[in-house]
């Protein structure tokens, strides 16, 4: 059972994320597709409303402010998880500067996210703000790392890593704070400039410019994982880890434009190669990702190395396409107009594969992730299995168990008791010796007397007394749920009712006095009794009946031992009279 | 000339170079430790218009234009115009009137170039990458004079003690080679 808890919780995360990028795709559609614009727009409004009822809440104050933190604690609880394996990645590093080093950097970042979620907060607040302010503690943690004594002994390379470190710890944890907020038209911009380069896809290599050979498939090969690597900024968090994937992107460009310039290239040859790459990639969610880095990575980052050179390219060349006109093609404006309207459609085989790009990489995302409910699925599978076979064990054992229990504790299953006729003419008792053998009594008239409960023949039934050891001693529940249970319907006798109530409550001797039973059994039309009266007289001293109120003395002592219940007694015998 | 600059001078491990649209360079000037990362823009005409994105946050520019073609001289003045307006007088500028091996077709004469630039606060140098002439010096001198501009900065940050944004600007510095278009450059000189 826990097991499958654990499973479901798993499962959820992971539709959490599959929500996320069916939204994306579903962004991707709307341009070509109308009925995807409606529920785009629905989004919006909906995104809208609730940035509404955020300020409003906000605006307020009092309880419904403390109401939004815990929206925003939820929002960031989702990182979590994220964030611990950050932690875990970096492990090693803390472990060779020190707990000292460990503890000031998590109460900086600690102290940081507190101020910035609380910043965050107030409606006042743009993301500018946030950014210049996550800036200046990128500064002023750099300058605690060189100047505090518990830094002295970390190493340059170390510093830099924990700068690192923090970096990527406190954006991550707060991405859904930062990345793409509400409070900016960052995600109207990403739409836009979808649309945009979907409308360009006829945009060739030669148009931008761009010395890309297509013949070799060397170069095919570089186009594509360039256009892979791009498209993984989405999915990264940490700003480094997206610019990670701007500078993986733009190397392979580079390698690439070595192979078509046949020498070192140059910014001439690299941009156009970037911009041709963004068209044909049409990333998702472009502007929320460059402007997430811009605002959120360290900027000293953005302004040297590699990282900082190919994001600004990146830049420009979203830059450029957003501006593109014919003449930034170098193109006649009626060409570029009936290109724009699909009127023209390029003939390039290779460059109208390319188009299908983004196509390709939706089909091999769903790919993959039809590969992953494969995977679930066939674990569902498995663990359906493996509940069944625990099922059947289970099964198994529990039957085993029982049949051990049966062995230990054998329920000896006495045969239906055959009702005594005592009437007919039993063999054994044939040979039962003179004081017991029964003798034939004339039926009707006794039955008469037994009326009165002061006559003595009731009182020298030994029958009470048998039932009391056969039903106390050992439980015979074939009794009960055959015998008993057929004639419940027919227990709407008085007599009989009167009977079990007496027992249960009053104890009422007479209630209960098998007479009673007698007269039920003589409603049948059977009498058993009859004959008793008769043979007690011939039994021996102990069980010989005797008239005296002695007898009367046992029978209400024994009601009055609890332990000893008369009355389950009382049923089979019934019942089995009855069944006569 | 980046792929002269970074080809000759700073590629002591003889890795073969990928590219040359950028280069990092840790240097030692005055036993200070700098970190000068150069970047080559796309000089096509049609992304002049992106100029602002490469040289927003940089401290110096290397202006280049050839000395056979009057009109690449031509756009160095109007890179320097655009230059100074959009990052005010801070900015360390460097005017290099480059191929001078080619100095029988000059276009532009030497003393033109050396007054424009001396008129704008840059420094002159004369250059050529197919010969390996000057480059080294552009380099360094350019740096040299950012570290400068810097450090005055920072003091002057310091007596001000505003804490303004452009603090940013202290952590590295940036210098961004700004070649204007030489336009015969296009048919392979
Ligand atoms: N003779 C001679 N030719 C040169 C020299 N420097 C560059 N060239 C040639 O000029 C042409 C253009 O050089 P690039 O380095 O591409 O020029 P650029 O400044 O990057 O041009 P844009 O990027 O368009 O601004 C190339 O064919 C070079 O071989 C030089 O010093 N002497
Ligand atoms: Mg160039």
């Amino acid at each position: 059972m826990q097991v499958f808890g654990k499973r479901k919780k798993k499962i959820e995360t992971q539709n959490d994320t599959h929500e996320r990028h069916n939204n994306v795709q579903k962004e991707k559609h709307t341009a070509t597709l109308p009925e995807f614009t409606k529920f785009e727009e629905k989004k919006r409004q909906q995104k809208e409303k609730t940035k509404k009822i955020l300020s409003g809440l906000i605006f307020r104050k009092s309880p419904e402010a403390a109401k939004e933190t815990v929206s925003v604690k939820s929002l960031l609880r989702s990182e979590t998880r994220e964030v611990d394996s950050i932690r875990s990645d970096n492990r090693e590093l803390f472990r060779k500067n020190g707990d000292a080093v460990d503890n000031d950097i998590h109460k900086c970042i600690k102290i940081f996210c507190k101020n910035l979620i609380k910043e965050a907060d107030n409606p006042m607040t743009s993301i500018d703000d946030l950014s210049e302010r996550t800036q200046n503690f990128y500064q002023l943690l750099n300058k605690r790392i060189d100047e505090e004594p518990i830094y002295r002994e970390v190493s340059p390379e170390h510093k830099e890593q924990l700068l690192d470190y923090t970096e990527k710890y406190a954006i991550t944890y707060m991405y859904q704070l930062l990345f793409c907020p509400p409070t900016t038209t960052d995600e109207e911009k990403d739409l836009n400039i979808q649309k945009r380069i979907r409308q360009l896809n006829w945009v060739s290599a030669k148009h931008v410019d761009c010395r890309i050979n297509e013949t070799s498939t060397e170069i095919h090969d570089l186009v594509y994982a360039a256009i892979t690597e791009l498209l993984g900024m989405d999915s990264a968090k940490a700003p480094q880890d997206k610019l990670g994937c701007v500078v993986r992107c733009c190397s392979k460009i580079l390698s690439l434009m070595q192979l078509c310039v046949g020498g070192p290239a140059s910014a001439d040859d690299f941009l156009p190669a970037l911009i041709f790459v963004v068209l044909k990639a049409n990333p998702a969610r472009l502007k929320s990702n460059i402007n997430y880095v811009t605002r959120f990575c360290n900027a000293s980052r953005l302004m040297s190395g590699e990282g900082g050179y190919y994001f600004t390219n990146l830049c420009c060349a979203v830059s450029f396409i957003e501006n593109l006109t014919a003449e930034s093609l170098n193109m006649p404006e009626d060409e570029f107009s009936q290109y724009m309207e699909g009127k023209i459609v390029p003939s390039n085989t290779w460059e109208s594969a390319l188009i299908m790009c983004e196509g390709m990489h939706l089909m091999n995302e769903n790919l993959q992730k039809f590969s992953d409910y494969n995977i679930r699925s066939d674990k569902l599978d498995e663990d359906a299995e493996e509940l069944r076979d625990a099922m059947i064990a289970f099964h198994d054992e529990m039957l085993q168990r029982i049949d051990e229990l049966k062995q230990n504790y054998p329920l000896i299953l006495k045969p239906f008791r055959e009702p005594t006729d005592l009437d007919a003419d039993d063999p054994c008792v044939l040979d039962l010796p003179p004081p017991l053998s029964p003798q034939v009594v004339s039926e009707k008239p006794k039955l008469h007397e037994q009326d009165s409960p002061e006559s003595p023949d009731w009182r020298l039934t030994p029958l009470p007394d048998q039932t009391l050891t056969a039903v106390n001693y050992d439980f015979d529940l074939s009794d009960l749920s055959g015998g008993d249970l057929s004639t419940c319907e027919d227990l709407g006798t008085p007599g009989y009712l009167s009977m079990e109530t007496a027992s249960v409550q009053s104890l009422d001797l007479n209630a209960y006095h098998p007479t009673v039973v007698m007269k039920r059994v003589d409603d049948v039309g059977v009498s058993l009794l009859d004959d008793q009266p008769s043979s007690g007289s011939s039994l021996p001293s102990p069980i010989k009946p005797e008239p005296s109120s002695s007898y009367q003395g046992f029978s209400s002592q024994g009601w009055q031992i609890p332990s000893i219940p008369c009355e389950t007694g009382a049923w089979p015998l019934g019942s089995d009279r009855n069944h006569n | 000339m980046v792929l002269r600059y970074v080809e000759d001078k700073f590629n002591d491990q003889h890795i073969q170079t990928l590219q040359a649209t950028f280069l990092n360079k840790k240097l030692n000037i005055g036993g200070k430790r700098i970190n000068l990362a150069i970047w080559d823009t796309a000089g096509q005409e049609r992304f002049h218009a992106l100029g602002p994105i490469y040289y927003r946050m940089s401290n110096g520019a290397i202006l280049v234009y050839d000395i056979t073609d009057e009109d690449s001289f031509q756009k160095v003045k109007n890179w320097v115009k655009e230059l100074k307006k959009m990052l005010g007088s801070e900015i360390c500028l460097s005017i290099a009137g480059n191929k001078v091996d080619l100095d029988k077709e000059r276009n532009v004469p030497v003393e033109v170039a050396e007054e424009y630039a001396k008129a704008v606060g840059a420094i002159h140098f004369h250059t050529s990458a197919k010969q390996n002439l000057g480059i080294e010096e552009l380099f360094l001198e350019l740096t040299q004079r950012m570290m400068e501009r810097a450090q005055a900065l920072e003091l002057q940050k310091a007596n001000e003690l505003t804490r303004t944004n452009s603090m940013r600007r202290n952590i590295v510095i940036v210098d961004e080679d700004e070649p204007a278009p030489p336009t015969r450059s296009c048919c392979g000189t």
